[in-house]
């Protein structure tokens, strides 16, 4: 096969626009303290000028909320909520949902079917609510919220994973090494693993784009961190009550930021499967 | 002449570059003639009979030539005159797998019965439907078939009914492209006879597309020899068979494993046919040919006519 | 008739089985992982013991688990969901009686404006031209990645904050509170037609607009998807060339196409719902919407855990026989399904 520029490929403008973006935030979330122009519940306009939200400014390019608090800088804190929220969601599900979609797939049987059924009516429920469920249940930690994010994507990872093992299972060289008595685990971590690794990545890339919107959800209903910590859905949360009087910046922002870092991971994962030659996954 | 096709040039774009899958063909066809036209795959047989109702694909355009039907230039006319004059009205098509055009969601009368109404033949529902079971008859199905879903039809049901509809509007010319390429011998020799049987009841003309020589011969008036986008050789088809002009009509004829039965060794035509984005010089079927001289790969093939109507295009046609 | 009502039977007895795996993981969820619920509730308080002790056998907290599995499972066949946690004496079912109309009115707006916008926006997809057609195919990608409070948010701000419309939708609740409607149903629109109350039911339509068209824009581009996919493959295929050899007009094989394109897109639905319902949930807590959504919210802020228990073992319940009637549209649709 031809090295082609990943560019030329197709699918690889929506992968190289996705990384960007997915590289941006994760970037803002690392050199948080020293991108922020200010603290996350620093004061940062006058004393006379707290107590009501300031418009976008030079010193303040997303303005101000009622408390002083500069918009810009709490995307930037907030970055570290969301990257850390979804980083940890997205290695938990993957650590539950590819090995079980792997062993259910491969040795099928009456174990495969009961699980099999408890992950597809678990896939069929609302992802926000069973995360809602779950959060409500184990308090406002960002750990907590990684669990209630890890219960909604194990089926996801599980369901895409066992459909490949199935796929590869019927091809003809598993016949040969099924014959050459190779033992089951070498076969499914030297054989069937490598094949699956790129569809893990294609799922990757599009459940975590839900799972930023469904974290996003969860903190929009305080179910992530405690105002006034910084988080892109309670900040909307707590500026949809100034819309009203007029100020948008309290909601654009935000909520620009959860929608444009989902489309990333949403790029990346549409990219990737188009690259391999498959037009819907979901 | 119901089809007069004259120095067609058709070009396709693709991401490699542009290719001639037609280039300079000019056919003939009177009322109720059978035609076919054979050639392997890509010898532009397909796009030929295509471009006749004009179904070619977007990146596909006629750059020259023209395709008179009943005294019509179809290669003038725009969208909508086509929809109105040429396609179903004019010009039936039977598709590769005609069954596989039936709408699986709709009762196949009115499949039918809505080419009617639009196109003006009926103007009730129920005169459609009526002239619907008439043209089920005419194909050999019961006409209480009307009210029946695709699925609910045997395979040879469907594709009686996807004839049918081709008929329906009682067009002058059918166009067949390989209508029975996936059938066994059996129905594939029915599906025939019924083309046989509406040419004479309907005085319809037909433009058969096959890659199968021996079923050309056995079936048609004339038979046309396409290779890599251009003509080789036309003419009545007894006489082709017998005693064929170009060197790649006996191939064909010797590649061909059962010719009126007659149980022989198939001997393959070597090589294989050229990439048209980059076509060999001179006449297109010289890499391959036996009889080929340095004048074949120069200079394009000169016209050879007989008296008969025969015509071939070679230096060096074969004599009887 | 006989054969739709057994067809019918069978697809229900498959949905049985998801309900009930539901069911056990959110009794596990709410029942088993707090420990104590009513501890987890008033611990902070300082209650005395007996009197939490009461608390819990008046819910029935004080039975081994696998018995209180058993009878909130038949109680939810009775639709007797327990009581709240918060207020005492008052069934959580009377909480999802009073709410569920409310989030029935919004999703079934909702959906039928996703699936206008998701049907437009497909068929532009394929069928469009320039600018449209690219807007068309970002919006199929990426539109579900709109976060639906934001998308909300700024339609009010569009709408109603600084108007680009001669006047104001409304942004809060379903009616005014100066337009008075006699409740029947709960759905005002059915109640506002019932009642010949026109001027209701415009109020009610009008608050109706911007949280259908905020679930509309973020749940119509997954159909978006799905229409320029199918639409695409239909297009291609011998059953429009067919069409396109008869002479049929363009607009009559569009037609013919998406109705072919529909039939893949209908058993989608069953599982849109789900989501939808997901969305409404968001919705309803941006448009102050008095429906199940922001009821699990206001229970989530007391910690009502029979409440929340109660809302989502509901919307569990509710996936299952939407799900049922897909399946049997789905059947009424393509009739090479035999029932």
């Amino acid at each position: 096969m031809a090295k082609q520029a990943i560019l030329a490929r197709p699918g690889g403008l929506m992968v190289t626009a996705g990384l960007s973006i997915i590289l941006f935030y994760v970037a803002l979330a690392v050199l948080a303290p020293i991108l922020a122009p200010y603290g996350p519940t620093e004061v940062s306009v006058p004393k006379e000028l707290a107590g009501r939200p300031q418009p976008p400014s030079p010193e303040h390019p997303f303005g101000t909320n009622e408390l002083g608090y500069d918009v810009l800088s709490r995307i930037v804190w907030g970055s570290r909520v969301v990257v850390q929220v979804v980083a940890l969601s997205a290695v938990l599900s993957m650590a539950v949902g590819v090995p079980l979609g792997l062993v259910s797939g491969y040795y099928g049987g009456p174990v495969d079917r009961v699980l099999s059924l408890v992950m597809d009516s678990v896939y069929a429920f609302p992802g926000i609510l069973l995360a809602i469920a779950v959060a409500s249940v184990l308090g406002p930690s960002v750990g907590n919220a990684a669990i209630s994010l890890m219960v909604v994507y194990v089926p996801t990872y599980f369901r895409m994973v066992r459909a490949r093992v199935l796929e590869l299972k019927a091809r003809p060289l598993m016949e040969s090494l099924w014959t050459a008595g190779l033992p089951d685990h070498w076969i499914i971590l030297k054989h069937i693993l490598p094949n699956v690794a790129p569809t893990i990545l294609v799922v990757f890339g599009l459940a975590s784009a839900d799972a930023i919107l469904t974290e996003a959800g969860l903190s929009f209903f305080g179910l992530v961190v405690v105002y006034p910590e910084a988080d892109w859905g309670l900040d909307l949360y707590y500026g949809k009550n100034w819309l009203l009087s007029g100020a948008w910046w309290l909601t654009l922002f935000p909520g620009l930021a959860i929608t444009s870092f989902a489309a990333g991971f949403a790029l990346l994962g549409e990219g990737l499967a188009r690259m391999m030659g498959e037009e819907r996954w979901s | 002449m119901v089809l007069k096709i004259d120095g067609l040039i058709i070009e396709y774009r693709t991401l490699r570059g542009p290719l001639k899958a037609v280039d300079g063909v000019s056919l003939a066809i009177g009322r109720g003639e059978w035609v076919s036209v054979v050639g392997e795959s890509g010898s532009g047989k397909t796009t030929l009979a295509l471009s006749i109702p004009r179904l070619l694909p977007a990146n596909a355009t006629i750059v020259g030539g023209t395709i008179e039907i009943e005294g019509v230039d179809v290669t003038r006319l725009g969208e909508d005159e086509l929809r109105r004059r040429v396609r179903g009205r004019l010009v039936g098509v039977v598709f590769q797998e005609p069954g596989a055009t039936l709408d699986p969601l709709r009762r196949v009368g009115d499949q039918i019965a809505e080419a009617l109404m639009v196109h003006g033949l009926a103007s009730t529902k129920e005169e459609a439907l009526r002239l619907a079971g008439d043209a089920l008859e005419k194909v050999g199905v019961p006409r209480e078939r009307v009210s029946s879903y695709p699925f609910q039809l045997s395979g040879g049901q469907r594709q009686r009914v996807a004839i049918a509809a081709a008929i329906a509007l009682e067009p002058k010319l059918l166009v067949a492209d390989e209508p029975t390429t996936a059938l066994d011998v059996v129905v594939q020799s029915r599906i025939m006879d019924l083309l046989d049987k509406l040419r004479d009841d309907m005085d319809l003309s037909i433009l058969l597309v096959t890659h199968d020589i021996a079923l050309a011969a056995e079936r048609s008036d004339r038979i046309a020899v396409m290779y890599a986008g251009k003509l080789a050789e036309e003419g009545p088809a007894g006489e082709i068979v017998i005693g064929p002009l170009h060197p790649y009509t006996r191939g064909l004829l010797d590649a061909t494993p059962d010719l009126w039965g007659e149980r022989r060794k198939p001997k393959p035509i070597p090589g294989s046919p050229p990439d048209l984005r980059n076509p060999p010089s001179g006449c297109r079927f010289h890499p391959r040919c036996p009889l080929a001289t340095s004048e074949c790969k120069e200079r394009e093939p000169p016209e050879v006519r007989e008296s008969s109507g025969r015509r071939a295009y070679c230096f060096h046609p074969l004599t009887r | 008739m006989g054969s739709l009502a057994r067809y019918i039977a069978l697809r229900a007895a498959l949905i049985v089985p998801s309900v009930l795996i539901l069911y056990t993981i959110v009794f596990v969820v709410l029942r088993v992982i707090p420990g104590d619920p009513v501890l987890a509730v008033l611990g902070t308080k300082s209650v005395p013991p007996e009197e939490l002790e009461r608390i819990r056998e008046r819910l029935g907290l004080d039975k081994p688990l696998y018995q209180q599995y058993i009878e909130y499972l038949m109680g939810v066949l009775r639709l007797d969901f327990g009581e709240s946690m918060v207020y005492t004496g008052r069934p959580v079912w009377n909480d999802i009686a009073d709410r569920f109309p409310a989030t029935l009115e919004l999703a079934v707006f909702g959906f039928l404006a996703s699936v206008v916008l998701g049907l437009a926006s497909g068929v532009a997809a394929v069928k469009g031209r320039g600018p449209i057609r690219a807007l068309a195919n970002f919006y199929a990608v990426t539109g579900y990645t709109l976060f639906i409070p934001w998308i909300g948010l700024i339609l009010i701000y569009v709408f109603a904050v600084n108007p680009i419309l001669p006047f104001r939708l409304p942004v809060g609740g379903r009616i005014s509170p100066e337009v008075g409607l006699r409740e029947v149903t709960g759905l005002y629109i059915v109640d506002s037609i019932i009642t010949g109350n026109i001027p209701a039911l415009i109020d009610v339509l009008a608050h109706l607009v911007l949280p259908s068209v905020t679930l509309g824009i973020v749940l119509g581009s997954a159909y978006a998807r799905l229409v320029r996919s199918h639409l695409r493959e239909v297009l291609a295929s011998e059953i429009v060339a067919g069409y396109r050899a008869r002479g049929i007009p363009e607009i009559l094989l569009l037609r013919h196409a998406l109705r072919n394109t529909m039939v893949p897109i209908v058993t989608y639905m069953g599982l849109q719902f789900a989501i939808l319902l997901g969305g409404a949930v968001l919705t309803e807590t941006t448009f102050s919407w008095p429906g199940l959504g922001t009821l699990l919210l206001e229970r989530i802020e007391l910690r009502d855990y029979t409440a929340i228990q109660g809302v989502v073992i509901f919307f569990a319940f509710m996936i299952g026989l939407v799900s049922l009637v897909v399946d049997v549209i789905y059947a009424l649709l393509d009739p090479r399904i035999r029932y």
